[in-house]
C-alpha cells in the first residue's frame, strides 16, 4: 500500500472563508437570522426593562386613585385609560408585569435548579438511583397539580412565596424528565466513554463534558417555561386564588376586565393583549432557539 | 400487553392513595373550619354540627373512616348544601362538564389532527404559516382570556350566539366548547406536524415512495400511526388539563359543571365537596394517563409484540 | 437496444451554502439481464444518480439539470410524477442499504409486501398474500405463512433485507436496483444475500445496477463497472479489466487501498524478544442484564456476552480481534478497559492485575490503557477545541507548564498528521479521517503501553481507511505500543495484525499468528467467515504489482 500525505484540507461543508466558530456563535448566527425569534427576543428585553424600571417610569403613581373620575377610555392624559376607581391602567399593567414576570423567572428558576440537578444526576448516574428518582417523578407527575395548587393557595392563603414554589413545584418534573433524557442519550456517546477511559474524575466529566451539551436543550426548555407559569400565576389570579389587591398582576386585572367588559371593554383588552404579547414573545423565542440550537429539528 | 395493564395498574393504586392521603390532611390541616365563617353560633349548635360531621374526633379516626367510606363510593354529606351529598353533586355536574369536555375534545382533535398533517406536507408554504400562527394564537390566549373576548364579540356585539347557560338556548354550547377546545387545537396541530414530519424524513416512507404508493397513501397509511404518536402521548395531560380548563369556561359561561362546582367550594371551604371532587378529579386523571399509555402501548407494535425471533 | 439509457445526466443540489455537483455529466447503457456495478466511496454522486433515475429525490434543494434517462421509450428524469409511479415497485424496483429502518415498524411485514402487488398488478388481497407468500419461501425465509403476520422489528438484519428483496422482485420488475444491500450485514450473512441476489437476477432474467463503495463486492459480482468520483464517471470497464488494469488513477488508488495480502514483516521487531504475556486474560465471563419477559417472572436473567474468553497478547505486538455481531469483541475490549465490569476471570496487564483495580487506583491506572472508538462522529467532544481535547488529555499525565503543554501537543500532532493551525478549530470542521486522527493523538497523549482500537476503520471511506491504518502502524512501530485491533473487516485484520483472534458468541473459536489463520484455519466457523468473504468478492490478485 502506498502512504499518502495526510489530508489537511477541510471537510466540504459550510463556508469555508468563515473563521472557526463554535457551536455557540454558529446558533447565534441561526437564530439572528430568524425574524420572528429576534422580535421575540426584542419585546421580551423591553418588557423587563420596562418593569424594571417601573417606579420611575410609570406615569402615576402606584396606588393614586380618583374616584371622582371613574373609568374612562383611553386619552391623552391615560393612554390605557382608567378602571372604576380611577386608576390609570397603563400604570396598574407595568406594575402587574413586574409580578408576573417575577412569579415567571423566578418560579422557572426554581424548577430549572432542581430538574436540571435531578435529571442529570439520574441520568449520570444510572442504575438504582436512576430507577428511584424517575419512580418519585412519574409518581408526582400523576399527581394532578392544577387541583393541590389550588388546595393549598385556597388554604394556606395567598403567600407569594408560596405561589412561586407551588407553581416551581409543577414545573420542575418536566424539566428533569427532559434533561435525564438528553444526559442519557450523551452519556452513552463515545466522547464520554473515552474521558472515562482518560480517568477524569465524575464530577469533572459531568460539569465539562456533559452539561455543556446539554445545555442547549436546557436553553430551549427555559424559555418555553417561562410563558407556562406566567399562564399557570394568571389563571389562578383570575380565579382569586393568586396575587390579591393592592397588588396586580395581569391575571388579575383580566379578571376585572371580565367583570366590566361590556362597559369597558379596553380593561379587558389591555391587559389581555400585554398577556399574550409576552405568551408570543417567549414561545417565538423559546421555538427561535430550538432551531438555532437543533438544526436537525428544522424543516428544511 | 396484558401483562403492561396489569402492571400500569398496580403502579397507579399508590398513586391514588398518596393523592387522597394528601388532600384529606392538607384540608383538614388548614386554618379555619366550615362552620367559623358564618355568623357567630352558639356553642351547643356548633358542637353538635361537629359530632353530626364527625369533626370531634381525632384525624387518624376520621381518615380511616373517610377511606373506608370512599370504598364503598361514600363521599360523605356536603357542608354547604345541607341534606345534599357529594355523592350527588358530583352526579348531577358531572354530565355536563363530560359534554363540555367531549365537545371540546372533539373540536381539538378534528381542527388539530387536520391542520397540523396539511402543514406537514407542506412545509414552508401558507398552508404551514398559516396554521402554525393561528396555533401560536390558540396556545398563548388562554381560555379565560379568549372565552371573554367570544363572548364580547360574538356574543355581545354581534350577538350572533347566547353567551350562558348549558343547553337552555339552542346554540348556547358552542360559545364554551370552542373556547375549551381551541388550546387544545393549538398544541395538537402543532404536535401532529412535529409527528408527521420526523416520520415523513425516515427511510421507510422512501421505501413505500420506491414502491410507486401514492402520496395520499403514504400519509394515511404508512406515516399517520407513527406520526400521531406525539399527540397520544399527549391525550394524558390534555384530558387532565381539560377538567382545569372546566373551571374556567364554566364559570365565565355559567355552566352548572364540576368545575363552578369545584371553586366554589374552595371558597366555601366545604371540606367533604373539595376532598370528594379532588378525588375524583384525580380517579378521571389517572384513569386517562392509563387509558393514553395503553393506547400509545398499542399502537407500537415494538411493545406490543415481544423481542426479536430467530436468526439468519 | 438497451433496456436503459442514461445520457449525461446531472444533478445538482442548490443550497443555502452554494451549489453542489452531485452527479455531473454520467452516462451510461443497462441491457437486459446484465449487471452493471457501481463504485465509489462517500460523496460520489453512485446513489444520487440511481435515485434520480426513479424521481425519489427531495427536489427542492435537488435538480435535474441535463440529461436523458430512457427507458421503455420513456424518459425518466422528465416523465410526471404519475407515470413514475406506474414504473416504481413494479418495473424498476429499488432495494436499500439498511434493512432496519427502510421497512415500517408500525405495518407488518405482509401488508408491505401485498402493497406493491395489489397497486401495480391489481390482485385481490387474497391473490397478492399467497404470491407474498411465495416470494418470501423464494428468499429463504421459512415459515412464511405466519411470518406474513409479523413486524420488521421480529426478524434479524439478514431476514429483513430478505423482506426487502422478496418485496421488490415480487412484481417482477424489468431492474433491480440494489443501493449497498449488504453493507450493514455481518460477512457470512452478507455472502448469503449476495447469493441469494445472484441466484434470483439469473432465475428470473433481471437486469440489475448494483451501488458499493466495496470494489471486491461489485468485481464479484457485476458484469460491467463504472468508478465514479465527485459526481463523474472516471473509468468505465469489465470487471476483470477495470480490477487488473485499472487506468484512471483514482482507481489504482481505490484499488491499493484496499488492505490485501499479509502484513509486511518487520524484522526489527523480531529480532528483540519481548514477554509473550503483556497482557493475559484468562477465562474472562461479561454479562448483561436482560429485562425478564414476564411480570410474574422475578428473578433476574443476564445475557453472556463473553464466555469464557483466554488471551495473551505480546508486547509490542497487535493481536487482532475478529467476528460477527453478537461475538463479544467489543464487550471484551470494553472488559479491558473497565468500561464495564467482568462477571468473572482476570485480566492482568504487566504486574497489575486490571480486572480488580476499583476506585482511586484504578483512575490513576487508567492512563496506561486508551481506546479508540468507531464512530469519528461520536468520539470527539463537539464543544472543544482540538487545543483543549489534548491538553486536557495531557494534563491527565501531569503538571506541564505553558511551554511544556504546547511543546507535547505540537509533538502529538506530528505524529499524527495534522498541522498547529487546526487546534483552534472544532470537530465538526473536519473529515471522518482527521476526526480519527485526532482522537488517536487524544489517546496517544496518555502514553498508554496498551492500545485498543475498537473498528476504527469501519466508518471511513476505503482511501482514508488505507492512511489511518498505515498511521496505527507506525504509531506500533515507533513507540512498540501494543495493541488489540477490533474489525469485522477480514482484509483490514490480515494486513495489520501479527496474531488473530476469532470470536464467535461469546467464546474463542482459534487463535494464532494472522497467516496461519488465514491460509490454514482449522475451526470450521473460521474456515466458514474466510470462504464467505473470499465468495462474496473479488480479493487476491490484485493490483499492480
Amino acid at each position: 500500500m502506498n502512504k499518502e500525505p495526510a489530508d489537511s484540507t477541510l471537510s466540504t461543508g459550510p463556508d469555508p472563508a468563515r473563521s472557526s466558530a463554535s457551536l455557540w456563535k454558529d446558533a447565534w448566527r441561526r437564530l439572528s437570522r430568524n425574524r420572528l425569534g429576534m422580535l421575540g427576543l426584542c419585546v421580551i428585553s423591553v418588557m423587563v426593562l420596562l418593569s424594571l424600571f417601573t417606579p420611575w417610569i410609570a406615569p402615576y403613581s402606584y396606588s393614586a386613585q380618583d374616584l371622582d373620575l371613574g373609568a374612562t377610555a383611553p386619552s391623552a392624559a391615560h393612554w390605557l385609560g382608567t378602571d372604576t376607581f380611577g386608576r390609570d391602567l397603563l400604570t396598574l399593567i407595568l406594575y402587574g408585569s413586574r409580578v408576573s414576570l417575577a412569579v415567571g423567572f423566578l418560579a422557572t428558576a426554581v424548577a430549572l435548579t432542581i430538574g436540571v440537578i435531578w435529571g442529570t444526576v439520574s441520568g449520570y448516574v444510572g442504575g438504582r438511583t436512576d430507577a428511584v428518582l424517575m419512580r418519585t417523578v412519574d409518581i408526582l407527575y400523576a399527581l394532578p397539580f392544577t387541583i393541590f395548587i389550588i388546595l393549598l393557595m385556597v388554604m394556606f392563603g395567598r403567600n407569594m412565596l408560596l405561589l412561586f414554589m407551588a407553581i416551581g413545584a409543577v414545573e420542575w418534573l418536566t424539566m428533569a424528565r427532559i434533561v435525564r433524557g438528553q444526559v442519557l442519550g450523551i452519556r452513552r456517546q463515545e466522547y464520554i466513554e473515552a474521558v472515562i477511559i482518560m480517568g477524569l474524575p465524575r464530577w469533572l466529566i459531568m460539569f465539562r463534558h456533559v452539561l455543556p451539551n446539554v445545555l442547549g436543550v436546557i436553553i430551549i426548555y427555559t424559555t418555553l417555561t417561562i410563558p407556562n407559569v406566567i399562564l399557570l400565576e394568571s389563571f389562578l389570579s383570575f380565579l382569586g386564588l393568586g396575587i390579591q389587591p393592592p397588588q396586580s398582576s395581569w391575571g388579575l386585572l383580566i379578571s376585572y376586565g371580565v367583570e366590566t367588559m361590556e362597559e369597558y371593554p379596553w380593561l379587558l383588552f389591555f391587559p389581555a393583549a400585554t398577556l399574550s404579547l409576552t405568551l408570543f414573545s417567549l414561545n417565538f423565542l423559546g421555538d427561535g432557539l430550538r432551531d438555532a440550537l437543533d438544526p436537525r429539528a428544522a424543516t428544511d | 400487553m396484558i401483562e403492561f395493564i396489569l402492571k400500569r395498574l398496580l403502579q397507579a393504586i399508590p398513586v391514588l392513595l398518596i393523592v387522597v392521603s394528601a388532600s384529606f390532611f392538607m384540608i383538614r390541616l388548614a386554618p379555619g373550619d366550615p362552620f367559623s365563617q358564618e355568623r357567630a353560633l352558639p356553642t351547643e349548635v356548633l358542637k353538635s354540627l361537629n359530632t353530626y360531621y364527625k369533626l370531634d374526633q381525632p384525624l387518624t379516626v376520621q381518615y380511616l373512616d373517610y377511606l373506608s367510606n370512599l370504598l364503598q363510593g361514600e363521599f360523605g354529606p356536603s357542608f354547604k348544601y345541607p341534606g345534599r351529598t357529594v355523592t350527588e353533586i358530583i352526579g348531577a355536574g358531572l354530565p355536563v362538564t363530560f359534554e363540555l369536555g367531549a365537545y371540546a375534545m372533539l373540536i381539538a382533535l378534528l381542527l388539530g389532527i387536520s391542520s397540523g398533517v396539511i402543514a406537514s406536507l407542506r412545509p414552508n408554504t401558507w398552508q404551514d404559516y398559516v396554521p402554525m400562527s393561528l396555533a401560536m394564537i390558540g396556545i398563548c390566549l388562554p381560555s379565560y382570556v379568549l372565552g371573554p373576548l367570544l363572548v364580547l364579540i360574538i356574543g355581545i356585539w354581534l350577538e350572533w350566539l347566547p353567551v350562558s347557560g348549558w343547553g337552555y338556548i339552542p346554540g348556547d354550547k358552542i360559545l364554551p366548547s370552542v373556547t375549551m377546545g381551541f388550546v387544545y387545537a393549538a398544541y395538537i396541530s402543532r404536535l401532529s406536524r412535529g409527528g408527521m414530519l420526523e416520520i415523513l424524513n425516515q427511510d421507510f416512507i422512501r421505501t413505500a415512495r420506491a414502491k410507486g404508493v401514492s402520496e395520499g397513501m403514504i400519509v394515511l397509511r404508512h406515516a399517520l400511526r407513527g406520526g400521531m404518536q406525539p399527540v397520544v402521548s399527549f391525550m394524558g395531560p390534555a384530558l387532565a388539563g381539560l377538567l382545569g380548563g372546566s373551571f374556567v369556561v364554566e364559570t365565565i359561561f355559567q355552566i352548572p359543571g364540576l368545575g363552578r362546582y369545584y371553586v366554589q367550594a374552595a371558597f366555601n371551604r366545604d371540606y367533604t365537596l373539595i376532598l370528594g371532587m379532588t378525588v375524583f378529579f384525580a380517579t378521571l386523571i389517572i384513569a386517562f394517563n392509563l387509558l393514553a399509555d395503553i393506547v400509545a402501548a398499542w399502537l407500537n407494535p415494538r411493545l406490543r409484540r415481544g423481542k426479536t425471533a430467530g436468526n439468519g | 437496444m438497451s433496456l436503459l439509457s442514461v445520457e449525461d445526466l446531472r444533478v445538482y443540489f442548490h443550497t443555502r451554502n452554494g451549489i453542489i455537483r452531485a452527479v455531473d455529466g454520467v452516462s451510461f447503457e443497462l441491457d437486459k439481464g446484465q449487471t452493471l456495478g457501481i463504485v465509489g466511496e462517500s460523496g460520489s454522486g453512485k446513489s444520487v444518480t440511481a435515485y434520480s433515475l426513479l424521481g425519489l429525490l427531495p427536489m427542492p434543494p435537488a435538480r435535474i439539470e441535463s440529461g436523458r434517462a430512457l427507458f421503455d421509450g420513456i424518459d425518466l428524469l422528465h416523465a410526471p410524477e404519475t407515470t413514475l409511479r406506474t414504473l416504481r415497485g413494479n418495473r424498476i424496483a429499488i432495494i436499500f442499504q439498511d434493512p432496519m429502518t427502510s421497512l415500517n415498524p408500525y405495518m407488518t411485514i405482509g401488508a408491505q409486501l401485498i402493497e406493491p402487488l395489489r397497486i401495480h398488478m391489481g390482485m385481490s388481497r387474497g391473490a397478492a398474500m399467497k404470491r407474498a407468500i411465495e416470494a418470501l419461501r423464494e428468499v429463504g425465509i421459512t415459515e412464511p405463512q405466519r411470518r406474513m403476520g409479523c413486524y420488521p422489528h421480529e426478524f434479524s438484519g439478514g431476514m429483513r433485507q430478505r423482506v426487502m428483496i422478496a418485496m421488490g422482485l415480487a412484481t417482477e420488475p424489468d431492474i433491480l436496483i440494489a443501493d449497498e444491500p449488504t453493507t450493514a450485514l455481518d460477512v457470512t450473512i452478507e455472502a448469503q444475500i449476495l447469493e441469494l441476489i445472484r441466484k434470483l437476477q439469473e432465475s428470473h432474467g433481471i437486469a440489475m445496477i448494483y451501488i458499493s463503495h466495496d470494489l471486491g463486492i461489485v468485481a464479484g459480482i457485476a458484469d460491467e463497472v463504472l468508478v465514479m468520483q465527485n459526481g463523474v464517471v472516471v473509468e468505465r470497464g469489465s470487471k476483470t479489466a477495470v480490477f487488473h488494469r485499472p487506468q484512471h488513477p483514482y482507481t489504482r488508488k481505490l484499488i491499493d487501498s484496499i488492505p490485501h495480502g499479509a502484513k509486511p514483516v518487520d524484522p526489527a521487531r523480531d529480532a528483540m524478544p519481548g514477554q509473550s504475556d503483556f497482557l493475559r486474560m484468562d477465562d474472562v465471563h461479561i454479562t448483561y442484564p436482560v429485562p425478564s419477559q414476564s411480570l410474574f417472572d422475578l428473578r433476574r436473567h443476564e445475557f453472556s456476552a463473553v464466555d469464557g474468553v483466554s488471551l495473551q497478547l505480546a508486547k509490542g505486538e497487535i493481536l487482532g480481534l475478529v467476528g460477527e455481531s453478537g461475538s463479544g469483541k467489543s464487550t471484551l475490549a470494553r472488559g479491558i478497559v473497565r468500561l464495564v465490569d467482568l462477571k468473572a476471570g482476570r485480566i492482568r496487564m504487566e504486574e497489575i492485575l486490571l480486572s480488580e483495580l476499583s476506585g482511586r487506583q484504578l483512575n490513576a491506572t487508567r492512563p496506561e490503557f486508551q481506546m479508540i472508538f468507531q464512530d469519528p462522529y461520536a468520539s470527539l467532544n463537539p464543544r472543544l477545541t482540538v487545543q483543549d481535547c489534548l491538553a486536557e488529555a495531557l494534563q491527565r499525565r501531569g503538571e506541564l507548564d505553558r511551554k511544556e503543554l504546547q511543546a507535547e501537543i505540537l509533538a502529538l500532532l506530528g505524529d499524527v498528521e495534522l498541522l498547529p493551525e487546526h487546534l483552534r478549530k472544532y470537530p465538526h470542521e473536519f473529515s471522518g479521517g482527521q476526526r480519527q486522527r485526532i482522537a488517536i493523538a487524544r489517546a496517544l497523549a496518555l502514553k498508554p503501553k496498551l492500545m485498543i482500537a475498537d473498528e476504527p476503520v469501519s466508518a471511513l471511506d476505503v482511501t482514508v481507511q488505507a492512511q489511518i491504518l498505515e498511521l496505527l502502524l507506525e504509531l506500533n512501530r515507533k513507540y512498540r505500543m501494543s495493541m488489540i485491533f477490533i474489525s469485522h473487516d477480514l482484509g483490514v485484520i490480515r494486513y495489520i495484525a501479527d496474531r488473530t483472534a476469532v470470536l464467535y458468541q461469546g467464546r474463542l473459536v482459534e487463535c494464532g499468528p494472522t497467516e496461519q489463520i488465514f491460509n490454514h484455519p482449522e475451526h470450521p466457523y473460521t474456515q466458514k467467515l474466510l470462504s464467505a468473504v473470499r465468495a462474496s468478492r473479488l480479493l487476491e490478485g490484485a493490483g499492480t504489482d
